[in-house]
């Protein structure tokens, strides 16, 4: 098994990946997304959060309509009179940030504690695994859930209450790997040379364990963001003032039954590209990474 | 097979334990309901009076040890909001929780299983490209939204299907049922389509590499040399070969649903516990949250138990572990 940062392995990896035509369009919809989220307070045509820009006398229009000041709604307005464009920018923003922020955290923390958990064995493995074993009988949402009735609403907490159930994956998939490397022959040479077990750990059993690894981030990011959404619909994530994806949905859903669909549904559409083009992504990756199919 | 499940039934008791002092520590130390439950301009007399009359005035680890006994004998407390056994209260929404997680469930059997064996039998065929996107439609849409999509398309659009409650139901041996009637029906049937579109993408995709493995394997040719459609081959054989992980996932998955519940019946205004602890934790009534979480965690328990059961029953290789 080469490293990953030869560059023929790279340049294989690139080929690999390309030949997907779905995983592409995965990528290139993703790329879409999270370039929008990024400079979105610059093409957006209305700050949301800023109150003198929004006008009452605007709310729950309907998409295309004329706005008091002449202005156009391209996605119509929601109760507020907010423009539903820009509402779906900045909470695409919200969304991927806190996503992002979770998911790298939860990457952190579980590939430390698996190398450590597989490294050391022994009662430290015990500990560690056992706590995964408890989580994973558990459906993360409910986690999620009783976590944040406990904490109360907010960024903070939403990103505590997503790492704490999306660490475990790491952990597990990062100890079976480190398992295996420990055994091979050139963890023995770098003992033999006098290297600490920090060296060993992180220059020679960490590169080679994080081939799955990039596949579980890259689901774990669309899930971090797909069950934030959610947390925020049931009004138990994020706080009214942080408005995101799932906010938006459940402010709209109450005005739904008038048939006053934009207001839940664009938002929808903007999670649903989001997480989609992850799940592409990771799709691809999972095939390219799994040894069973590369033979 | 005896041992087997009692070391199974002991990690299962073990590990309820544990869930129980990490839920009754997390619930209870954190937020004071009694600010909720009594008047603002309650006198301190009174709030004290309340707070003894509820045992929140006791050490918390005293607290701990009169909720366990408690709920060995069945009672989880009572509730801060209904005044009476936050059980009871959980007990009577659990049938319609259950039945939509079973609904669900077989919804997601009946089409993605067949789906996926069709898919199987001829990868890369229309059946197998459009399982693949099928799926992950399936696993990157969100629940709550494409709740709301059924309800704008069916309720608001068509009006043919009712957007939320559970209908007509008939009482069997005291349990309320919502399938046995036809408003009961048309209230079931798009919340648990809702909800099975995770657990059908996932037993479709299973169902579609276990096939495509199974058909390359010795069995699977010698069964065509004898002479079996490709047809037989897959009902008699291979479907048998792949009822193991099939089995797992649909356990799994069943403890899922019930969670997912929790958003399924907040969309659809379903009566379940779901739609209760959403609005319990809004009321802080914490019996509630703790009661719905011991709960859940029994449940899940008691289905991993049943996995385990039927797995060792399907392969006998599993026993000797």
């Amino acid at each position: 098994m080469s490293t990953a940062t030869a560059p023929t392995s790279t340049r294989r990896f690139v080929s690999l990946f390309t030949a997907s035509p779905l995983a592409l369009v995965g990528l290139a919809l993703f790329i879409l997304t999270a370039g929008i989220a990024l400079i979105g307070p610059m093409i957006a045509p209305q700050n949301p959060y800023d109150l003198a820009a929004i006008n009452l006398l605007d709310s729950r229009l309907s998409p295309g309509s004329e706005g008091i000041d002449g202005n156009i709604y391209w996605l119509g307005t929601d109760g507020h009179g907010r423009d539903m464009t820009s509402a779906i920018i900045y909470g695409l923003r919200t969304s991927i940030m806190i996503g992002l922020i979770a998911s790298t955290i939860a990457l952190v923390l579980g590939t430390t504690l698996g190398l450590i958990a597989g490294y050391a064995r022994g009662w430290v493995d015990a500990v560690i695994m056992r706590i995964v074993d408890l989580q994973l009988s558990v459906p993360s949402i409910l986690i999620a859930i009783v976590l944040l009735a406990v904490l109360g609403r907010g960024v903070g907490n939403i990103i505590l209450a997503l790492v704490t159930v999306q660490w475990v994956y790491f952990a597990r998939t990062v100890r079976s790997s480190c398992l295996i490397e420990r055994e091979k022959e050139y963890v023995q040479a770098g003992v033999l040379m006098g290297f600490s077990h920090a060296r060993i750990l992180l220059r020679h059993i960490l590169p080679n364990c994080l081939s799955p690894v990039t596949v579980i981030v890259t689901v774990e990011f669309a899930h971090a963001i797909a069950l934030e959404a959610t947390l925020s619909f049931l009004g138990v994530g994020l706080p009214i003032t942080e408005p995101s994806l799932g906010y938006l949905i459940s402010a709209g859903f109450s005005y739904l039954l008038n048939g006053e669909y934009w207001i839940s549904i664009f938002p929808g559409l903007a999670l649903l590209v989001t997480v989609l083009s992850l799940n592409l992504i990771a799709d691809h990756l999972r095939d390219i990474t799994d040894p069973r199919l590369q033979r | 097979m005896a041992l087997f499940l009692f070391r199974r039934l002991l990690q299962g008791v073990l590990m309820i334990l544990v869930a129980s002092v990490l839920i009754f520590v997390g619930v209870y130390a954190i937020g004071d309901p009694m600010a909720l439950l009594v008047p603002p301009d309650a006198t301190t007399e009174t709030m004290e009076a309340a707070r003894q009359s509820l045992g929140l005035d006791r050490p918390l680890y005293v607290q701990y040890f009169s909720f366990l006994t408690n709920a060995l004998q069945g009672d989880l407390g009572i509730s801060f909001v209904f005044r009476e056994s936050a059980l009871t209260v959980i007990m009577e929404r659990l049938p319609a929780t259950l039945e939509l997680a079973s609904t669900s469930m077989f919804l997601a059997i009946v089409i993605g299983i067949p789906f996926g064996v069709i898919a199987g039998m001829k990868p890369g065929g229309l059946a197998d490209r459009a399982l693949l996107i099928g799926s992950v439609l399936g696993l990157s849409l969100p629940t709550f939204w494409i709740g709301i999509l059924l309800i704008l398309f069916f309720a608001v659009n068509l009006g043919i299907l009712p957007a939320s409650g559970r209908g007509d139901t008939v009482e069997v041996f005291g349990v309320a049922l919502s399938f046995l009637t036809l408003d009961g029906l048309r209230h079931l049937i798009l919340p648990a389509f809702s909800l099975s579109l995770l657990p059908m993408a996932i037993l479709g995709r299973l169902t579609r590499s276990g096939v495509i493995e199974a058909m390359s394997l010795d069995f699977a040719r010698f069964a065509r040399a004898q002479g079996n459609t490709r047809a037989q081959i897959v009902t008699r054989y291979v479907l048998r070969y792949i009822s193991m992980p099939l089995v797992t996932v649909v356990g799994i998955y069943f403890g899922t649903l019930i969670a997912f519940a929790v958003v399924t019946e907040s969309v659809f205004s379903w009566p379940g516990m779901g739609k209760l602890i959403i609005e319990s934790i809004n009321q802080l009534d914490r019996p509630m949250v703790v009661a719905y979480m011991m709960l859940s965690i029994v449940l899940f328990m008691f289905i991993n138990l049943m996995v385990d059961i039927l797995y060792s029953l399907l392969d006998p290789r599993v026993r000797l572990k």
